[in-house]
């Protein structure tokens, strides 16, 4: 039971990485490695408001600043031509130096004593438990993201963003700026990765300089299992299924690490692996199509 | 109004590739012109297109829409006065979006605030009738990723959204030659309705010597980057393909070697 109430606390605040990985990857079509850095920032920024005082002025400075960040990826892959994966290695490498000076250059910042949301929404909530706020709060937050999300995409901006990850060509071509589209969906994406690490980091009580290593792979294992379970169609069902993705992703690496199957430091390599297998199934099953196509006629001749 | 004024473009200047695509264009359509182009392969008329939609921008020379020189306008600005088709059906639409939300991408824009709705009850019951119009079943697919439909609904599809924003000039680039033959008709007879009915200003490439004959008011033949011929009025009502080839020969002193346009004839 402990077990998953933490995986869904941890899924659902981690289900906004997962929502912003998603608009880059499926949606804008770029694997954009600025959440490395982007979500560090969210967890450094949040981490440093809240000590000054101001938890929730945290999460939204912590948005802006993912943002930022995004539109310097974006101005790079399109206003100086750098390539997308490069353009998002250089954010990403500028974030670490930014990062510790957020955190007045030190490498974690510790948050046990300080007023987090959290500790807050304890004694205002005061007789519901402490795992039922946990939850809430990260169901009320995923919820708040998701239907902001789904807004964005049907209004008309929303739109020629969608339009540019998918046919950039036709953009082009058409009245639709289309480098302003993807600075801009860039700047959401990485917003969101921002605001999961700053809620996260109130969650966990303490900021470190190391929580955005390999968070891409984690953004990207659950929107792989998100659309595993629900499918591939449309990009309201794509933001739900990333959020039940991180549920589920959460959910399959508290059980693994329960039954001792593997200790706490394998996470980041069987996270790279359930993707790169994921990613490689479409090819794999087209092979042993082939195969079996080129038995059979070898058997008719 | 378009106005071309001596454009020349060069590629590769100073190398072994070196290649006048465009050499000294001059040409005037006032509106409501429809105009149909011919030409061999490399003749410049795609060049001709590009430097229009300012997909590069020329050595020499100005474009000018409307009395506004566009020549060194960036390609989305001059995008909203100008619709263009291309040969590849899969170019002018967003595969992974629906019917719908290809249309309101192309209606909307530039016409509302950008984070209005962009599907809004009025103007799918407007972009339907406009659909329906076209007699190809896409009114029924409003909701349906464009990835399913079939070239020829796309190419539909991709002259609706180009139109239906009222364009200053639409150019039409072989836009029904990678369709099969019943389906490019069909096409081609809904791009001829919409520019008539519309009073577009309008220049269409084309291999088919007979149909740039047909349609439109004044046909243009290209050749190395200069327009060889510029028929109009009487003249080009008596013509026939027979006499564009001798014309054509008599001028270059050597055969057309458009192999889709002979083989079209």
């Amino acid at each position: 039971m402990t077990l998953l109430v933490g995986s869904l606390q941890l899924g659902l605040m981690y289900g906004l990485l997962a929502m912003g990985v998603f608009i880059s990857f499926r949606i804008l079509n770029t694997p954009d490695l600025t959440a490395e850095g982007s979500f560090t920032l969210g967890v450094a920024v949040s981490a440093t408001v809240t000590v000054a005082g101001a938890p929730y002025l945290g999460l939204l400075a912590a948005f802006l600043c993912g943002m930022a960040a995004g539109a310097l990826t974006g101005l790079l892959q399109t206003k100086v031509g750098i390539h997308p994966i490069l353009a998002g290695i250089l954010t990403m490498s500028g974030l670490y130096t930014v990062n510790l000076a957020v955190m007045g250059a030190s490498s974690n910042v510790s948050l046990i004593g300080k007023e987090t949301l959290f500790q807050r929404l304890f004694t205002q909530l005061a007789p519901m438990p402490k795992d039922s706020v946990r939850l809430l709060v990260g169901a009320v937050l995923a919820a708040l993201a998701l239907l902001a999300l789904v807004w964005f995409f049907r209004t008309h901006v929303g739109l020629c963003v969608r339009a540019t990850g998918n046919n950039e060509a036709m953009v082009r071509s058409s009245s639709i700026n289309a480098s302003a589209m993807k600075i801009l969906g860039l700047a959401v994406s990485n917003g969101c990765i921002a605001l999961s690490g700053a809620i996260v980091a109130q969650y966990q009580g303490y900021a470190d300089i190391s929580s955005g290593i390999g968070i891409l792979v984690v953004g990207l294992a659950s929107v792989i299992i998100g659309e595993a379970i629900f499918g591939r169609r449309s990009v309201t069902l794509g933001l739900i299924s990333a959020i039940a993705g991180s549920v589920g992703y959460r959910l399959i690496i508290s059980l693994a690490l329960s039954t001792n199957l593997f200790p706490t430091y394998f996470l980041k390599l069987i996270s790279a692996v359930i993707v790169a297998v994921a990613l490689s199934l479409p090819t794999i099953r087209a092979g042993l199509l082939r195969r079996r196509i080129r038995r059979e006629g070898k058997k008719l001749a | 109004m378009l106005e071309i004024r001596d454009l020349e473009k060069t590629f590769a200047r100073g190398t072994v590739n070196e290649h006048t695509a465009l050499d000294g264009i001059d040409l005037t359509l006032p509106d409501g012109d429809f105009v149909t182009i011919l030409g061999s392969n490399g003749a410049g008329k795609s060049t001709l297109f590009n430097a229009i939609t300012g997909a590069f921008w020329p050595d020499r020379g100005a474009i000018r829409l409307d009395g506004e020189n566009i020549t060194y306008q960036p390609e989305h600005v001059r995008a909203r006065k100008i619709g263009i088709l291309f040969q590849d059906p899969m170019k002018g639409t967003a595969p992974d979006m629906t019917v719908a939300e290809n249309l309101a991408l192309a209606y909307t824009h530039g016409r509302r605030f950008p984070l209005a709705r962009a599907l809004q009850k009025k103007d799918a019951d407007f972009l339907r009738d406009r659909l329906a119009a076209f007699h190809m079943g896409l009114e029924d697919r409003m909701k349906m990723k464009v990835g399913l439909l079939s070239g020829g609904q796309r190419q539909a599809m991709t002259l609706l959204m180009a139109t239906v924003a009222e364009p200053r000039l639409l150019l039409l680039d072989e836009h029904t030659a990678a369709l099969d033959p019943a389906t490019a008709e069909k096409v081609l007879d809904i791009t001829v309705r919409t520019v008539r009915e519309r009073r577009l200003t309008t220049l269409m490439i084309t291999h088919n010597m007979q149909s740039a004959l047909a349609l439109g008011n004044r046909t243009l033949m290209m050749e190395r980057g200069k327009i060889i011929l510029d028929l109009a009025g009487e003249e080009r009502d008596r013509l026939r393909v027979e006499d564009l080839l001798r014309m054509y020969s008599g001028r270059q002193g050597r055969q057309l070697d458009n192999d889709r346009m002979l083989l079209g004839k």
